[in-house]
């Protein structure tokens, strides 16, 4: 049974729930400093699925857990800037950050064990978390969280609260640390790798949930995964990262029928799949740009297949190729009728709509606008 | 070539009593060919892996290129596990930790040193890196090491625990493609264990769908996925999504 990719139930024209613009980090990590995210521009609406996709080291877990501010400082936001439902979070007062912690957005990570306490019923995170942004005394809040865990589809509700964490399975511990996350009634879910840790069909299930909560409240979620066949049977959205920089942006079902950027092409052909069954995989030999390198050009042309000379110097912008696919490539425009055909429009550089006061954007940020028309000297 | 007969493997403990992580498998592998074995967390998969390379106690017969495998270690099959961080002393040098498999075949000693650089050539390392401590390595490069260490024992089998799972998906890509050229050149048989039905899918010719330390199916492996015929294996195949395939005229033309 394949699960088709569902059409677009959300609206994009509403403002979003999360804005991420042009967003560069820093991290000072001793031996100076390193910016593990260099360019980030993306906006995940209600009830939409956003999956981030890419290899380690690409930046996805900086930018979701940038989303909370988390690890600020060390790290700190270098240039651009993100928005939760209109809440500038790098200029967040600290009781802005309060709200914005478990109240405008909850996070799960890979590990659920290291969301819950071992020492306490794993039912108490859910209370806690209810209680520290309603209200709500502890009894309404048990009532809610009883709700809120068959919501998740925890078997027996009532038991698995109040069980320790290690008596119960890893899927079932991922359910409790969503049901955290989701108690003070966030807009916005991050959730950092939260299959990873799981087997086949619990992942599958958990998907699924992320789905139907999606839906069904309007969650927006922002998903960051290694997952693609999850991705492209679960997600709405898919930004692919490759050294701190989101190349290539697309609904789903496009992104995986016509992959436009050539790491993306890459990062889908390298996965061993039983279709390709003796044939060789897609791999690139070269180490990716270290985060304490400065990229000049295209961070991926010394791995790039198909990289020209002129690669390695000119950034390249990021170009809607058709609705809501847009990549950064300067080779693109010169393949891109070939690739798609009739379908793509002409390419056109991103409106610049600034939804976010954003703090000291510099100059030289690289960012998408005023780098040159589609395909350059190049075309 | 590999032959495994009704392999058990059982763990005691004194609080739960005996627990049978592995209950009556058999399989057998040709030399040059690769058998997979898929199954979820906690279904004896890697309580294999270790019986087969003689690492735990296990009852049943293992036998080597005809030869039965007894109590004591042999290096007629190698293990190759999930985190090479851990199966590489983090003190000794690698080019070391290559020259013990050497050693422990018997290599005169003048003769490891032209071996070791031989076998890190061949999976794909610069020799000159053998004096590094393995802490300078990334992750694939260490998974390399490990393989370089397997392959000195001139085993007949390599059993493969995981050994991609931590791996990026390009690196695991250029791994999965060094293990298809170095069982064609130095005819091993491979045993590839995996939780990961799509990779095992793309790499093995024979497979088994085990749970609850039994295999429930095998045989071969376009037969597996294109007719399942048990339950288990059907609710696998259909509980993991499959990757959809991009348009081949939207792709570039590879170039290298």
């Amino acid at each position: 049974m394949t699960k088709k990719h569902t059409t677009e139930r959300y609206s994009t024209d509403d403002e979003p729930v999360l804005t991420i613009r042009k967003l560069g980090i820093e991290i000072d990590a001793g031996n100076g400093p390193i910016t593990p995210v260099r360019d980030v521009n993306l906006t995940v609406a209600a009830g939409e699925i956003h999956a981030l996709v890419g290899e380690s080291g690409a930046g996805k877990s900086v930018t979701a857990r940038s989303t909370l501010r988390l690890g600020m400082p060390p790290a700190r936001i270098l240039r651009g800037g993100l928005a939760v439902s209109g809440v500038d979070v790098g200029n967040a007062s600290a009781d802005e950050l309060r709200e914005l912690r478990g109240g405008r957005a909850g996070m799960v990570f890979q590990e659920p064990s290291g969301s819950l306490n071992p020492g306490r019923r794993a039912g108490i995170a859910v209370v806690e978390a209810i209680r520290l942004h309603t209200g709500l005394s502890r009894r309404q809040a048990w009532e809610r969280a009883l709700e809120l865990a068959a919501a998740l589809e925890l078997r027996d509700p009532e038991r698995s609260l109040r069980s320790y964490p290690h008596e119960l399975s890893g899927g079932m511990q991922q359910r409790v640390a969503i049901a955290a996350a989701l108690g003070g009634d966030p807009a916005l879910l991050v959730a950092d790798e939260p299959t990873t840790a799981l087997d086949a069909r619990v992942a599958e299930g958990l998907l699924e949930l992320l789905r139907r909560l999606a839906r069904e409240r309007g969650l927006a979620v922002l998903l960051v995964t290694h997952d693609l066949a999850g991705v492209a049977a679960y997600a709405d959205t898919v930004s692919v990262m490759y050294a701190g920089c989101v190349v290539e942006q697309a609904p789903a079902a496009r992104l995986f029928e016509a992959p436009l950027h050539p790491y993306t092409q890459n990062l889908l052909m390298a996965q061993p799949v039983p279709s390709r069954r003796g044939e060789a995989l897609w791999y690139t030999s070269g180490p990716a740009p270290e985060p304490h390198e400065s990229v000049g050009g295209c961070p991926y042309a010394a791995r790039c297949p198909i990289a020209e000379e002129s690669c390695a110097r000119i950034r390249p912008v990021f170009l809607e190729y058709r609705e809501r696919q847009r990549c950064a490539c300067t080779l693109v425009p010169k393949y891109v009728s070939a690739l798609l055909g009739e379908e793509w429009g002409p390419a056109l550089p991103l409106p610049a709509r600034e939804h976010v006061p954003l703090n000291g954007v510099s100059p030289n940020c690289g960012s998408p606008e005023g780098h040159g028309s589609p395909g350059g000297d190049d075309a | 070539m590999l032959e495994v007969h009704d392999l058990h493997v059982t763990y005691r403990n004194r609080r739960v009593g005996t627990l049978s992580a592995v209950d009556g498998v058999s399989f057998s592998v040709e030399r040059g060919r690769t058998f997979g074995i898929v199954g979820e967390s906690g279904c004896g998969k890697t309580s294999i892996a270790r019986a087969v390379c003689g690492l735990i106690r296990a009852e049943g017969r293992i036998i080597v290129d005809g030869h039965p495998q007894h109590k004591e270690r042999s290096t007629a099959v190698q293990m190759v596990f999930q985190d090479p961080e851990a199966s590489l002393n983090p003190r000794i040098p690698v080019g070391w930790s290559v020259a013990e498999a050497l050693k422990a075949r018997g290599v005169p000693k003048h003769e490891r040193r032209a071996e070791v650089e031989y076998l890190f050539d061949a999976v794909g390392l610069n020799p000159d890196g053998r004096h590094r401590l393995p802490g300078s390595f990334s992750g694939g490069q260490k998974q390399r090491i490990c393989i370089a260490r397997a392959l000195a024992a001139h085993p007949s089998a390599i059993v493969f625990d995981e050994a991609t799972s931590s791996l990026d998906v390009s690196i695991q890509a250029r791994i999965l493609d060094l293990l298809t050229g170095l069982q064609r050149i130095h005819n091993v048989a491979y045993v590839f264990i995996s939780h990961d039905l799509s990779l095992v899918g793309y790499l093995a010719h024979h497979m088994a769908i085990m749970r609850a330390g039994e295999f429930v199916e095998s045989g071969e492996t376009e037969r597996v996925f294109a007719h399942p015929r048990h339950p288990y294996t059907r609710e696998l195949l259909s509980a993991a999504p499959t990757l959809p395939e991009p348009r081949p005229d939207a792709l570039f033309s590879r170039r290298k």
